[in-house]
């Protein structure tokens, strides 16, 4: 057999498939497409993505409370409750208070191979950073 | 539900930037268009009574990735390389199942004297279960060159191999199947 005689027997190969509805097929393929993006704004981030945002917001929560009760100890006049801020937001946070939030999520910054860098010397920008990715 | 018409001939690009932008119609239209050669392609594959199931889940998937689809390769070409992916997720699913014999009508050829006819329907059985039995990317080649007609810059493209290489899984089908059928 030679290579034209092979070709002309595989155009024949696969006639099952003139079985299939192109007409079926585009109204089973466009519901399940409509069908899919009416789904999508109810999905849900899996558990794993949402829990380290918790644990984020629940240690800056902490912090602005200590921040705030540092604040009311210091000052001579009590702020009324309309003065209260009533949240605080990472890009507030000085770099120490950065670390502490940090700390508290026992996070251990990642180590270069070749240039080991701590918390510790990281500046403000940079624990900002690391939190916001922290937040996903 | 009827599916909607397009107005008048377009080109799959300019029915795949419609559909990018949300035309449901030119979807629809690829549909209708690529249907019949992408069925012929994963039947001849090894697909049976699953195939209605098998081609609407490679077009739903192709839509669901339409970003990523360059135009390098023919839309044709690149559907068929997920269909082929789609093939080998069902048949993984699915092992162990009974296989269905071939259907003499799928065989059948059209015309010629019962002598030819019978040879013919003997020879295109044994291709076919020769087909089915080369390894995945060799068949993939294969069907997509002889079966289908595309050149080997856009089988290279939309099952990520080089020129070269979809050349040399040609050849090695070709060899093979040529043994197969002595």
């Amino acid at each position: 057999m030679n290579d034209h005689e092979l070709e002309r027997l595989a155009k024949q190969l696969g006639r099952a498939g003139d079985r299939v509805d192109p007409e079926a097929t585009a109204r089973a393929v466009l519901d399940r497409l409509k069908a899919e993006s009416e789904q999508e704004p109810s999905v849900r981030a899996p558990a794993w993505t949402r829990r380290p945002l918790v644990r984020v917001a629940a240690a800056a929560a902490l912090v602005a409370a200590t921040v705030l009760g540092v604040e009311q100890l210091r000052g001579p006049a009590t702020p009324t409750d309309a003065e209260l801020p009533v949240a605080v937001s990472l890009s507030e946070l000085a770099a120490d208070e950065l670390n502490s939030v940090l700390d508290s999520l026992d996070y251990e910054a990642p180590v270069h191979e070749l240039v080991p860098v701590a918390l510790a010397d990281l500046n403000e920008d940079e624990l900002t950073a690391l939190l916001e990715s922290l937040e996903g | 539900m009827t599916v909607p018409e397009p107005a008048g001939p377009a080109d799959d690009a300019q029915l795949i930037a419609a559909w990018r932008a949300g035309d449901e119609v030119a979807a629809a239209e690829l549909v209708r268009r690529h249907t019949p050669p992408l069925a012929r392609f994963l039947a001849a594959s090894g697909a049976r009574e699953d195939l209605d199931d098998l081609v609407q889940e490679t077009l739903f998937r192709a839509f669901r990735k339409i970003e990523s689809f360059r135009g390098t390769a023919s839309f044709s070409t690149w559907l068929m390389a997920i269909g082929s992916n789609a093939l080998k997720d069902l048949r993984r699913r699915a092992k162990g199942r009974t296989v269905v014999p071939l259907d003499d009508r799928e065989l059948e050829a059209e015309d010629g004297d019962p002598h030819s006819l019978a040879l013919e329907r003997d020879l295109l059985r044994r291709l076919e279960a020769a087909v089915k039995k080369l390894p995945p990317m060799q068949r993939d080649v294969f069907l997509m060159r002889a079966q289908q007609g595309a050149e080997y810059g856009e089988i290279a493209e939309a099952l990520e191999t080089s020129v070269g290489a979809a050349r040399v899984h040609y050849h090695q089908a070709v060899k093979r199947l040529k043994a197969k059928l002595k």
